[in-house]
């Protein structure tokens, strides 16, 4: 990753969290500006144009002592809206003599293609289950704690390759006991668990009244900021257990066409519950078919 | 214009108001009794809102609501004249700001003097009468001019010594449904079209008017039951041609189909409810939606699941197809609103109507099975934007030591930060003030507010912080402000340069920490109130889940 010397943009994508942004941090030189537009919602647009220009268009003052170029780090770009994109895109190609743009996403799918092929396309892959088995042995060495291989095993596999989770349920595992058990349970976030809820909940009963009550507890999620993608695919996740190989894909179908239209739309609530009304509906009928064949 | 030459002259003459429990009878025994009721000789208790209540002994005041054109303002005249009172009338012409009330009315209402004042003027010798205010069409007071008007008009309700009549429309505006827990409530219904028929008969043969009583009747239903609307009709026909036949007047009564506004509570009703879609044409449906265009999907979203449909009568399975069919037009038409408000395409209106009610009127058309309910949706989002900004202040705080994102501060630092920081304090009070909020640089403020602790924990808390406040190396409210990421290296810098600079900053922050600390204390309060456990209080982003 010698990219100081390239012509390029950078454009670093990967689950999170991988280790994009250590990666930079480790890199990068002390003189690089880093910037998180989305953070101001839908005025990201006014980030770009305006901090971002002056920063992209203005020389360095002393080519000679410095690099004739400024590094400015982008981070969440896939949850800039699409204006602030478009703005992005000639900046990025006009002001190439003065200033390098790193951009971090998790996904690429939400940039637009303009900006793609703009970027030199890094993909950091999230660290595997033995990596971060391994990472949590060092940290907790350097902590002077003895950690139990079946007990690591379990973080990573419940960590879901996200290895900040994994030290932060390390912590927390710490605190709820220590010496550490080998087979002590991983607390699981409480948002996930309420998920799980929901999702039981909706397998249990089919009716108007069961998605109302489900209503209140998508809107208990949204309300806490649990953003409605991490909504929905945890819902498909819990759901599919319960279907069979056909159902199966027609569940993750509905899912992505509903999580698709709640990105053009703007009140999440409205497709989650979509999808789970649609899921009620065929659910119902295939038990109901299903039942009929037993007897 | 007929309109006034046949205005009724006595409470008998008031189209559905002649019985023993009607409004008109009610109204009178109140005024009459008012006097006796109000002196402060009896005793009186405030009626449950549910009790069927004929007198209204309590009220101070009476508050006539219906429709336009049943008889309201007639009514209350004719009482007043009936009980030999006079009326002071105010109506929607008058402005009747808080100021201008306060000002005028109230020295009206509660001086005699003035009253015997003015009618000596005019020369009669009824120095003693009884004076009666007359409000006319409160909802109107809602404009910019009447800012505050309602308030007013309560407070003048407290301590009038004079009863006051109001009148209005929609008896189920917020503003009203404030100002009838004051009043004596009397709601005027829509006379039937055989009532008014035969009054308007008597008033076609006095006229030497021609009209067939199905034509009559036409008139009648096209004006919505407005009486004061039909004579208009007659007197305007009358002056064209002296006989009028059914069809003409069908024509025309379709034409003249009086436009009147309801309430997103009706809308709602009548864009699920199978009886209101007898006779209603596609068009009439959309403009259901138009009645107000920005809460009535949100209504229709709330309450759709509480619609039983007809076509789907004891069959669960078509049941539950209606729903997934009307939850999909209900996004289709979230879609359309996104597009509507960000591209401001505005014509696209009628389609979002199709979507967000039509379409989910006719899949689940039928009938609702509980009351109608205001959509959550709107608290929720802005609970939702108040957490979203705490999260934000939090990362704010916590960006100089850790990477993460926003989402990734909700999804997995909330609760273990919460475990690390706040139940310390929650469990061991003072003593467990520890130093993990100094290493993700949270500065004082941000946290106290957020938690509900007792307040001497507090107060410890806000100490330890403070003397360790030294060695946070710089302010947090220059991050804020730019955003940009300050290396390590800087900080050193900063901590031996700027020094003394800073204990003044900090200064500045615990002022503010001390002015949020007033605020929140409040709140504090009520969640206590709420009953929910302290520990569940710890931070702002506790997650509530804990307690479901």
């Amino acid at each position: 990753m010698i990219f100081t010397y390239s012509e390029l943009n950078i454009l670093c994508c990967g689950d999170t969290p991988s280790k994009k942004k250590l990666e930079i941090f480790t890199i990068a030189s002390n003189y690089h500006i880093m910037v998180n537009p989305s953070d101001a919602n839908f005025y990201d647009r006014c980030v770009i144009q305006e901090i971002i220009k002056t920063a992209a268009s203005a020389q360095q003052l002393d080519p000679s002592g410095q690099r004739e170029f400024k590094v400015v780090v982008l981070t969440e770009v896939d949850k800039l809206t699409k204006d602030a994109q478009h703005a992005l895109r000639r900046t990025m190609e006009k002001h190439i003599g003065t200033c390098r743009l790193i951009l971090i996403a998790n996904s690429t799918s939400k940039i637009i293609p303009a900006i793609l092929s703009r970027c030199l396309g890094v993909r950091v892959p999230a660290p595997t289950e033995k990596e971060i088995i391994s990472i949590l042995q060092t940290v907790s060495k350097k902590e002077g704690l003895s950690l139990p291989l079946p007990l690591a095993e379990n973080i990573a596999k419940k960590s879901n390759r996200n290895l900040r989770r994994a030290l932060l349920s390390l912590e927390a595992c710490k605190t709820q006991q220590y010496p550490f058990s080998p087979t002590q349970e991983v607390v699981a976030p409480d948002w996930e668990v309420f998920l799980r809820k929901t999702a039981t909940a909706i397998v249990q009963e089919q009716s108007p009244n069961s998605l109302f009550k489900v209503r209140e507890m998508i809107y208990e999620l949204l309300i806490h900021c649990i953003p409605p993608e991490v909504i929905f695919k945890g819902l498909l996740k819990e759901l599919v257990k319960n279907c069979d190989g056909s159902l199966k894909c027609e569940v993750t179908k509905m899912a992505a066409y509903h999580e698709h239209r709640m990105q053009l739309g703007s009140k999440a609530i409205y497709h989650v519950e979509a999808f789970i009304a649609a899921f009620m509906s065929v659910y119902k009928r295939f038990m109901e078919e299903s039942m009929s064949d037993i007897f | 214009m007929f309109v006034d030459r046949y205005r009724p002259v006595s409470l008998k003459n008031i189209i559905g108001q002649q019985g023993e429990q009607s409004n008109a009878k009610k109204l009178l025994n109140w005024l009459k009794n008012w006097a006796n009721n109000q002196s402060g000789a009896k005793k009186l208790v405030r009626p449950s809102p549910w009790a069927k209540d004929n007198t209204g002994a309590y009220f101070k005041a009476a508050l006539l609501s219906g429709p336009p054109g049943v008889g309201k303002t007639t009514t209350a005249h004719l009482v007043s004249k009936e009980v030999d009172f006079d009326v002071v009338e105010l109506n929607a012409s008058d402005t009747r700001s808080k100021k201008a009330l306060s000002e005028e009315v109230s020295e009206l209402l509660s001086n005699k003097s003035l009253a015997g004042y003015a009618s000596e003027r005019s020369g009669s010798d009824a120095t003693s009468r009884n004076r009666v205010l007359l409000m006319d069409e409160v909802d109107g007071m809602a404009g910019n001019e009447d800012r505050g008007g309602v308030q007013e008009l309560i407070a003048l309700i407290k301590g009038s010594k004079i009863p006051i009549i109001c009148m209005c429309n929609d008896r189920n505006h917020p503003k009203i449904r404030s100002l009838a827990n004051y009043c004596f409530d009397l709601r005027f219904h829509k006379p039937r079209v055989e009532q008014i028929r035969g009054a308007m008969m008597s008033v076609c043969f006095r006229e030497g008017i021609k009209i067939k009583p199905e034509a009559l009747d036409q008139m009648i239903v096209g004006s919505n039951q407005d009486i004061r609307q039909v004579l208009h009709h007659l007197s305007l026909w009358s002056a064209d041609q002296k006989v009028l036949d059914s069809e003409a007047v069908k024509k025309d009564s379709e034409l003249s189909k009086k436009e009147f506004k309801i309430g997103p509570w009706d809308v709602c009703m009548k864009v699920f409810s199978e009886s209101a879609h007898k006779g209603m044409s596609i068009h009439d449906k959309v403009s259901l939606f138009f009645h107000d265009y920005s809460i009535g999907p949100l209504f229709i979203q709330e309450n759709y699941l509480k619609v039983s449909p007809h076509c789907a009568r004891g069959n669960r399975n078509k049941l539950l197809e209606q729903v997934a069919k009307t939850a999909e037009v209900l996004a289709d038409s979230d879609i359309i609103d996104k597009a509507i408000r960000t591209q401001s395409a505005w014509s696209l209106l009628p389609t979002q109507a199709l979507y967000s009610s039509v379409c989910p009127g006719q899949y689940m058309e039928g009938h609702l099975s509980a009351q109608v309910e205001f959509p959550r949706w709107l608290g929720n989002n802005s609970k939702k934007n108040k957490f979203d900004r705490l999260s934000q202040e939090l990362l704010t705080h916590m960006r100089l030591r850790i990477s993460a994102s926003k989402q990734d501060i909700v999804t997995d630092y909330s609760s273990r930060l919460r475990d690390a920081v706040v139940t310390p304090l929650v469990t061991k009070g003072s003593e467990g003030v520890t130093g993990g909020c100094k290493c993700y640089y949270l500065v004082h403020d941000v946290h106290v507010s957020k938690s509900g602790l007792l307040s001497f924990v507090k107060a410890a808390f806000t100490r330890t912080l403070n003397k360790e406040a030294h060695m946070t190396p710089f302010s947090t409210v220059s991050i804020a402000k730019k955003s940009s990421r300050v290396t390590q290296e800087d900080l050193e810098l900063l901590d031996e340069g700027e020094e003394e600079e800073e204990e003044e900053e900090d200064d500045d922050d615990i002022t503010k920490g001390g002015m949020i600390k007033v605020g929140k204390h409040s709140q504090k309060k009520a969640s206590t109130s709420k009953g929910s456990e302290t520990s569940s209080k710890g931070k702002g982003r506790v997650f509530k889940l804990n307690n479901l």
